[in-house]
């Protein structure tokens, strides 16, 4: 008689994340074993250190593509809420530190704000409305800071040593990351509004006749992630110590989206775990840091991203067609027995 | 007699065109109180050669999106192909057929595009994110950090040759744009693709029911966007005049606000030619506007990105005011009958 | 002409809906409608296709603004509320809309729009919700686990989910839209003593239904609509299906005389052991020439799926598709070059392209036709479109309307007639009347017949059995992806098919 394993113990070897999770223990032992120097604490801590601000704004993206949205312009927020708090700093060297943080959250929350708005009452769709707000806050950066570059002198000693430490030991960066994953999982795993928001993604249409307030969850998830980019803001300044008005985020929802895409949310909303979201990108920084420290050209990094993508949306969707034959012959053989 | 005697028919400017030809007016407008010289055909032609590139890859991202599929790998493969052109050239091999297997180069990534999307049954969004990273990959594991210039003196400055002479002259890339913009319309409007193109993007389902090989569809189109974006790598390498591995890096996001501005819903079945043509010539009078005031890039892209939200959102919200005033009219006239 | 009936003095209204109109742009759907509910019964309404029946109940659960008139209910006004404050004083609608989230779970889904009423304790208690759902679903007959997710559920099934969200608010209305439509005889049984139950216990109906059988079945009071207007209101133990049918029409429909039905001897169509997995096993058949064979079978009982496989849509794993006049076909282009054609069960996703014009629907598959190598001829086009709009008498204002503003029937009438401008040697055609009204359905079965008359062969797959009756020449039955019998002639009734459908008895040339 063949050993039975617990259901609950299979039922974790089925979930997407698991196979996430393989395949990042793969690439530790490849690259661990090609060069060793890759497992020393410093070079792990700087894949941390790299992936921290990509699973800050990630975990909120991850709830607007549930909902069957998108936003392109986080990269723009994180760059506008930076400066704006760059520029306070500068200009008020003794502000305190929690004030700025918040400043810089509030800041990507009104950004939040108005795509919410246009995606739910404006009806625009939201590839369009945050394809035009990426320009229009980034022009917005560029206005306010005048051109002006924050330089690492103007940024409070107390920002740049969230990114190294904190009374804990662990950089705050890190623990952000973590605290924004878990506060995604728990949104979406314990609360009511969790469901909401999947519900939403899931059958739109359903969601209004069942009552659901779309037009607000819509907007939440937007100024979510607004407010999560904000926070990036910070993070950016605490790592980089420089704010370039051209530069600062630029790009970022690029990698954003694919580390979603990469831990198995589905393009089309209605599934997706924060846990996933955290994966994905883990798995980006390790084999972006991995390449680099074996000595293969950080050319490759971009094509190797590429890959990553389609072979995460190629398993998935196998694994989801098989799920839904075996989900019609039971169905058929419900209905066979009736 | 009496047939070759046609009523004249009333012409009438269809909905989607109102909104481009209102920026475009206003922006020349707007242009010439900057300055004198800004309706002077030889300033307003001259300084078309990095629009023209722009709209070459919306019309073929036009047909792409009217499909119902997305290509946001349009300027990587760009960048791929004329890596592939500055490769050979470096490499010894002649000019011309460094563009031919350039073009080459931008029609098989699209091929691979298409056979991806169709093979394996995935969103378009995804692939073509993924082929973006992944065919910029390929520039840049093929280009490094190196520059490729000293290309013959009759190769560079493409967009300064004049097709016609005289004064103001028609620049090849304005010539080249008009003839695409007429094959393009010709294709979309009077042919049998064209038909066919528009109704998978309308309805997939009933396409394939009604016996249009939708696959065949897609994947014409896509091979269609990398072939034109193969010709537009040429295009910008002699504009140039050299190469480096980012070209073309964000032409994807303004090529789709060309195609979203001209009136072409997102989601596919519906879009017109003209739409792209007009909102080019919008969008270049409205940076060039800008230009004479001195207004910085950035701002200048915000401004587009505003446009792009109006343009969608007025419309919108003009239907629901009609909507609303229409059953207040009859609301009273209801309740005057009782 | 509005008859009232006076159901006695003891019965509250639920639902009192004076003078109810409404607009979608410039049509009236509904003018000046009054509907009553009383308690304790199931009113059932009915009509021909966009007689406004479906726009009615979507303004009484509040999913629709009215524009005109008063909704009271249990005697406090209700017209301009919002849907949520409708549906927390106990109303709930369910309709063919699916109001379940297939990726969530049945518990998620049952959940979903549950009100924290007294804001004390913001945490919403899992554990107590599971225990309730299940109890519910126990209550109404379901086995399935409360964690699975909802898309791996059966239609009926789903249902009862659907159903299932509704109870756990207190109910004091329950409207049902056109329930029955995919369900087999004992899921529907399985609905209706469900219905009951809730009736018994309080809970008021409305009853949305096209199969006047069923419709005289469930309910207690039948409302007639026509053209957005009250006829006529009948207890339902006072009235009969002709006359419910004459009201709904305005005349008398006559069943089409049933004349010898000839065909000749000769073969058009041969099917021979098809197979496609999971909906088709090992299916044979033959067509004559001018036959209209129909095909007759439960929901899921794989016959649109037959018909998809023939045609060259569906990937067939074994088996041959023999035309005598064409040969063998393998893909939907030498279908349709063998001079076959299909019209699809659900014409709004896979017949016809809603947000294009009429003109564009009709030519699309005419292409050889209007263009030479490749480019288009729009006048011929236009000429070909005009024909077609006229020999099929679509009802339009003009040839560049979107489909989508056409009325069902008219929008059936384009998904046939886009094929009919060349001769068609086979039709499959799937459901031919579904969503359309009485007299478009007339209109579609004298051509079916005529057709057959000419020499069309027709395989037509129905679940109206009138329908399947009256035209077929013969039927076979479909059951679980194989021929369960075969019906000719005298043998052609009800329930004979019925029963070869179920798999109750083999009656007839079986498989």
């Amino acid at each position: 008689m063949a050993i039975k394993l617990n259901s609950k113990v299979t039922y974790i070897f089925k979930k997407r994340e698991f196979g996430i999770f393989l395949f990042i223990l793969v690439l530790l032992a490849v690259f661990g074993s090609i060069e060793p120097r890759f497992f020393r604490s410093d070079n792990l801590s700087a894949i941390l250190s790299s992936v921290g601000i990509l699973m800050v704004v990630g975990a909120g993206q991850t709830l607007v593509i549930v909902t069957r949205n998108i936003d392109l312009s986080i990269g723009s927020t994180l760059g506008l809420a930076a400066m704006v708090m760059g520029m306070v700093a500068r200009s008020q060297p003794d502000f305190p530190i929690p004030g700025l943080i918040l400043i810089a959250m509030v800041v990507g929350g009104i950004c939040g704000l108005l795509n919410g708005f246009l995606v739910s009452y404006g009806k625009i769709p939201s590839i369009i409305a945050t394809l035009g707000t990426l320009a229009i806050i980034r022009g917005a950066v560029f206005v306010v800071s005048n051109n002006v570059q924050i330089d690492p002198n103007d940024v409070p000693k107390g920002i740049i040593s969230l990114s190294i430490t904190s009374p804990i030991g662990i950089p705050w960066l890190l623990i952000f990351a973590f605290l924004a994953i878990v506060l995604v999982w728990y949104i979406s795993s314990q609360t009511l509004l969790g469901k909401r928001i999947y519900a939403v993604g899931s059958n739109p249409e359903g969601a209004i006749s069942r009552g659901l307030s779309f037009n607000k969850i819509t907007i939440m998830v937007f100024v979510f992630v607004g407010v999560l980019a904000g926070l990036g803001g910070v993070l950016y300044t605490a790592r980089y110590a420089t704010i370039n008005p051209a530069d600062v985020g630029r790009g970022l929802e690029f990698d954003v989206i694919s580390a979603v895409v990469i831990g198995g949310t589905n393009i089309f909303g209605g599934s997706g775990t924060a846990l996933g979201t955290a994966l994905g990108c883990m798995l980006i920084g390790i084999l972006s840091n991995g390449l680099t420290v074996v000595g293969v050209s950080p050319f490759w990094k971009a094509c190797a991203t590429g890959f990553l993508i389609l072979a995460a949306v190629a398993i998935d969707n196998l694994v989801r067609k098989k799920q839904e034959e075996n989900f019609l012959l039971a169905i058929r053989n419900q209905r066979a027995v009736k | 007699m009496s047939s070759l005697i046609k009523a004249p028919k009333r012409f009438k400017v269809p909905s989607y065109l109102v909104g481009p030809i209102l920026i475009l007016v206003i922006a020349m407008i707007y242009g010439s109180l900057g300055s004198e010289y800004f309706l002077q055909p030889s300033s307003i032609i001259f300084n078309t050669g990095r629009y023209i590139e722009i709209g070459l890859l919306a019309l073929a991202l036009t047909f792409v999106i009217i499909n119902g599929d997305i290509d946001l790998s349009v300027a990587s493969t760009l960048a791929a192909s004329a890596g592939v052109l500055a490769k050979l050239f470096a490499g010894g091999v002649p000019i011309f057929w460094c563009c031919v297997a350039a073009i080459f180069t931008g029609f098989v990534l699209g091929l691979i595009n298409g056979l991806i999307v169709i093979k394996f049954g995935l969103p378009s969004l995804v692939v073509t994110l993924a082929t973006l990273a992944l065919y910029r990959g390929l520039t840049q594991v093929m280009l490094g950090d190196g520059v490729v210039a000293n290309y013959p003196d009759n190769f560079v400055g493409f967009d300064q040759r004049l097709v016609i002479g005289g004064d103001p002259g028609l620049p090849a890339p304005l010539a080249l744009f008009i003839v695409a913009s007429l094959i393009f319309y010709y294709v979309l409007h009077r042919s049998n693709y064209g038909i066919k193109n528009i109704m998978s993007g309308s309805n997939a389902s009933s396409s394939k029911f009604s016996g249009i090989s939708v696959n065949n569809v897609r994947l014409i189109a896509f091979s269609v966007s990398g072939t034109v974006s193969g010709i537009c790598a040429v295009m910008i390498t002699s504009r140039l005049g050299s190469t480096i591995s980012n070209v073309g890096l964000g032409l994807e996001l303004l090529a789709i606000t060309v195609v979203v501005l001209g009136g072409t819903d997102i989601f596919g079945g519906r879009g017109a030619i003209s739409g792209t043509v007009v909102s080019l010539f919008a969008i270049m009078a409205v940076r060039e506007a800008l230009v004479i005031q001195d207004i910085n890039g950035q701002v200048q892209d915000a401004a587009i990105g505003l446009l792009l939200i109006l343009t969608v959102l007025v419309p919108r919200i003009r239907s629901y005011y009609v909507e609303k005033r229409n059953r207040q009219k009859r609301f009273n006239e209801a309740q005057a009958k009782a | 002409m509005e008859v009232r009936v006076d159901l006695g003095g003891t019965a509250i209204n639920v639902l009192e809906c004076k003078s109810v109109s409404k607009w979608y742009g410039e049509a009236a759907v509904l003018k000046s409608v009054n509907f009553d509910l009383a308690q304790n019964e199931i009113h059932a309404i009915v009509g021909e296709n966009g007689a406004g029946k479906s726009t009615l109940v979507k303004i009484i659960s509040g999913l629709v603004p009215v524009d005109v008139g008063t909704i009271k209910f249990e005697g406090n006004d209700r017209t301009f509320a919002h849907i949520r404050e409708i549906q927390n004083s106990g109303v709930a609608l369910i309709h063919q809309e699916p109001r379940l989230f297939p990726d969530l779970s049945v518990l998620e889904n049952v959940c979903v729009d549950y009100q924290v009423r007294d804001g004390k304790s913001k945490r919403f208690n899992w554990k107590k919700a599971e225990e309730e759902t299940k109890a519910l679903l126990a209550e109404l007959g379901c086995s399935f686990s409360v964690h699975s997710p909802v898309k791996a559920l059966s239609v009926a099934d789903q249902q009862m989910v659907d159903m299932v969200s509704a109870l756990r608010k207190k109910l004091k209305l329950l409207i049902v839209d056109e329930p029955t439509a995919s369900l087999t005889p004992s899921e529907v049984e399985r609905l209706f003593a469900t219905i009951r139950k809730l009736n018994a216990s309080g809970v008021a109906i409305i009853f949305i239904g096209h199969r006047l059988e069923e419709v005289l079945q469930i309910s207690t009071r039948i409302t007639v609509l026509k053209d957005g207007e009250v006829v006529a209101v009948k207890k339902t133990s006072e009235t009969s299906e002709d006359e419910l049918i004459r009201l709904m029409v305005g005349r008398n429909i006559s069943a089409s005389a049933t004349d010898s039905k000839t065909s000749s001897n000769k073969v058009s169509l041969k099917v021979s052991n098809l197979e496609s997995p999971g909906f088709v096993a090992d299916v044979s058949f033959e067509v004559k020439q001018g036959e209209i064979l129909g095909i007759g079978g439960l929901v899921g009982a794989g016959r649109s799926e037959l018909l998809e496989t023939i045609f060259g849509l569906r990937k067939r794993t074994a088996g041959e598709v023999h035309s005598s006049n064409h040969g063998s076909i393998k893909t939907v282009k030498q279908a349709i070059t063998s001079r076959i054609a299909l019209v699809p069960e659900d014409r709004a996703h896979n017949g016809l392209f809603l947000n294009r014009s009429i003109n564009e629907n009709l030519i699309i598959t005419n292409l050889k036709l209007t263009s030479k190598g490749g480019k288009r001829n729009f006048g011929k086009e236009q000429q070909i479109g005009q024909e077609l709009i006229e020999k099929f008498r679509v009802k339009l204002s003009s040839a560049s309307q979107l489909v989508r503003e056409l009325s069902g029937g008219n929008q059936q009438k384009v998904s046939l007639a886009k094929w009919l401008k060349q001769e068609i040697e086979i039709l499959l055609i799937d459901e031919p009347s579904r969503g359309v009204d009485v007299g478009s359905k007339a209109e579609i079965h004298q051509f079916l017949n005529n057709s057959a008359k000419d020499g069309m062969s027709i395989v037509m797959v129905s679940s109206d059995m009138r329908e399947l009756i009256e035209l077929s020449h013969r039927i076979i039955v479909m059951r679980n992806g194989r021929i369960a019998g075969e019906l000719s002639g005298s043998q052609i009734s009800e329930e004979a098919v019925l029963r070869l459908a179920s798999g109750l008895a083999s009656t007839g040339k079986g498989n």
